[in-house]
């Protein structure tokens, strides 16, 4: 909750808008420094995702539509769990309704499965953002837990899916915190259609309709495949059609070189990206760096199709450290990613991904990877077919798996040694060095220990081609 | 938030004097519905009340006077749900045995709304000054050995309770068995309101 104060200095600066494309292009244009959203972010966000129009005056009439629905649905589809009045008191008194009964028609039975999903749904509450004091009080978990029932009970052929708390807490965090409690005597004429978009009585309201345009978007990434069962992401469900394709597709355009690395090492593209997509990274990136990138994301495509690109973008920029590491490396990498320094925060991944999708070709993507380590890949064309058959990606697999020393050699890796500026020279040299040790030492039989020592070396050198 | 209805269930006397809860009311007791057991005592041994934890994680036991492997058991336990404070003890201390002057009594001394107790194996419901008292009898159909007239058997019983607020809203189970033999479960409800002048006793014992 902000004071009235404090909020009507943010509300002066945004009253310079006068579209959601200025506010967006500043939005895109200041991610280095601060967020023009930064105090207002409840606002902007409903802006971008329901609000159709820029004008103050228009907002009133979609506002109270949106919060009617949810006190509408809330009363429908909670009422009877708060109240107790599901209709097992109704009907003909000597032959009552049956509490242990089964079948679908038996009330108590569907207050059983309510009181499941909402079961299930704390579970995960309890567990959400265990950092953060806010997501530990009741009274935000009962917030959260609403609105999320609500959603699940609409959408009751997907029913609830982990990874969607993870989507209504931070809404949750901004539109709370920047609710603003005014007096109506005090406040200026057009301060009125800020006070009314950020009304502290709506906190939960607006936070499912906020939830609800998101997930309208993400929705598919949740979904299970056709032929799939309920334990495991098996068949073709969505958000695996997604992970393939930005690796096979987008990755490889991009770049080729990265791609098959990738597929040769085996890593299935999905072990990483469902928990990047579905979280819509909120796992990826601290919370105060995660807004802002939100921020660009919702300004720009409340689509989300841009979140395909944001993924390669992030590719992209530990793409060296990827080229060199082996399996467990490479996954424990992208499952722990770095943590993105001043000036390059993650909301700059939105500005790549805007220009990865404007040009989804090499120079594309070798711009990009230029762009944060100085370094160009080494050019396709240098895999002239006589050194690098197109049948040759299983002969390097086999070769890099079997002798990380020999790879070294090898004419891509040759190729980009040559291209390493002179100050991770040394870097590279110890790299090498390290993989020689590991290679020799699994002659000596000490080849588990050492390749451990290794990793540990490896994992702590500082990422210094983020800087 | 798990169920909210409570089963109040007692004098079940496995394996001395019955075999085993009746399969039907072990189908209706699965797993996931119940709340909190309220059991009144004379399990009486391990794997009855290993089943009972099944049925409800939170269960609350009192002792019976044949419950003799548990001594640590307490002799009554009370509960609150909604605004009713809900007490129970198995009735083998209450003297005489199911008196409803002597049961008003503990019910005072408990300072509860509800008592719910057991030992006689037959069913019971009243109110009395205001408050509700329970019998859920015997959920295996043991044999008692208190009075009973010529022919008359104790039916399996047990009782969900399911409170809202000051009203509790009872539910009887009886398995009954037809000249035939075939069993079947019967539900009877009974509502009780808190603060409400006491209607006329109804006694639900059959």
């Amino acid at each position: 909750m902000r004071s009235l104060q404090e909020s009507r200095q943010r509300w002066k600066e945004f009253n310079a808008y006068n579209s959601k494309d200025s506010l967006k292009d500043d939005i895109l244009r200041k991610q280095l420094t601060s967020s023009p959203c930064d105090g207002i972010r409840s606002l902007c966000w409903k802006l971008f995702l329901y609000l159709p129009d820029f004008a103050p005056p228009t907002w009133s009439p979609v506002l109270s539509s949106s919060r009617d629905v949810f006190t509408t649905l809330r009363a429908k589809l909670l009422g009877p769990l708060e109240t107790g009045n599901i209709g097992i008191y109704d009907g003909d008194p000597d032959h009552p309704i049956d509490p242990l009964a089964e079948g679908p028609s038996n009330p108590w039975s569907k207050l059983r499965k309510d009181e499941e999903l909402r079961r299930e749904i704390i579970q995960d509450l309890e567990r959400c953002m265990p950092d953060h004091d806010y997501f530990r009080s009741e009274k935000v978990q009962k917030q959260m837990l609403d609105v999320l029932f609500v959603y699940c009970k609409l959408n009751a052929d997907m029913g609830y899916r982990q990874g969607m708390h993870e989507i209504v807490a931070p809404i949750l965090w901004v539109v709370d915190n920047d609710a603003v409690q005014a007096d109506f005597e005090e406040i200026l004429e057009n301060e009125k259609y800020m006070l009314e978009a950020l009304d502290p009585a709506y906190v939960e309201h607006d936070t499912f309709s906020l939830f609800q345009a998101v997930m309208h978007s993400a929705r598919p990434w949740y979904e299970l495949g056709e032929d799939s069962d309920d334990i495991g992401e098996k068949g073709n469900s969505p958000i695996v059609e997604k992970s393939r394709m930005i690796h096979e597709d987008l990755l490889m355009a991009v770049d080729p070189q990265l791609a098959r690395h990738l597929k040769e090492l085996e890593v299935l593209p999905q072990v990483f990206l469902i928990r990047w997509i579905r979280l819509l990274f909120g796992r990826e990136f601290p919370f105060d760096q995660l807004l802002v990138l939100w921020d660009s994301l919702f300004a720009e495509d409340p689509d989300f199709t841009l979140v395909d690109y944001i993924c390669v973008a992030m590719l992209l920029r530990i793409r060296w450290e990827l080229l060199e590491f082996d399996y467990s490396m490479t996954l424990t990498l992208l499952l722990r990613y770095p943590q993105p320094k001043h000036p390059n925060l993650p909301a700059t991944f939105v500005s790549d991904a805007i220009y990865l999708r404007n040009h989804l070709d090499l120079s594309g993507g070798a711009y990009i990877i230029s762009k944060y380590s100085n370094r160009t890949p080494a050019p396709v064309p240098m895999l002239s077919p006589a050194q690098s058959p197109p049948t040759s990606p299983s002969r390097r697999g086999i070769r890099s798996s079997d002798s990380p020393v020999r790879r070294t050699m090898s004419p891509i890796a040759g190729q980009t040694a040559r291209t390493i500026p002179s100050s991770s020279g040394l870097d590279r040299l110890v790299n090498d060095l390290a993989k020689g040790v590991v290679g020799r030492s699994k002659g000596w039989g000490l080849g588990k220990p050492i390749e451990r020592l290794m990793e540990e070396l490896q994992w702590n050198k500082p990422f210094e081609n983020e800087k | 938030m798990t169920s909210r209805l409570v089963l109040a269930i007692g004098d079940l006397h496995i394996p001395d004097r019955a075999a085993a809860i009746p399969a039907k009311f072990r189908k209706l007791l699965a797993p996931g519905k119940i709340g909190q057991i309220l059991c009144l005592g004379n399990l009486t041994d391990k794997e009855t009340y290993d089943f009972l934890r099944s049925v409800a994680p939170d269960l609350q036991i009192v002792k019976g006077e044949f419950d003799v492997e548990a001594a640590n058991l307490p002799l009554s336990k009370v509960v609150t749900h909604g605004s009713l404070r809900i007490g129970f003890t198995h009735g083998h201390t209450i003297i005489p045995q199911g008196d409803s002057d002597s049961l008003l009594i503990a019910a005072r001394q408990m300072d509860v709304d509800v008592l719910v107790w057991g030992g006689t194996h037959r069913f019971e419901a009243y109110e009395l000054e205001g408050k509700l008292f329970v019998n859920p009898g015997t959920a295996t159909g043991a044999i008692s050995s208190g009075w009973w007239a010529e022919g008359e058997e104790p039916i399996p019983s047990f009782c969900l309770m399911d409170v809202q607020g000051s009203v509790l809203v009872l539910y009887v189970y009886q398995l009954r068995t037809d000249e035939k033999g075939a069993e079947s479960v019967s539900v009877e409800k009974v509502t009780f309101r808190k603060e409400l002048p006491a209607p006329p006793i109804t006694d639900k014992a059959i």
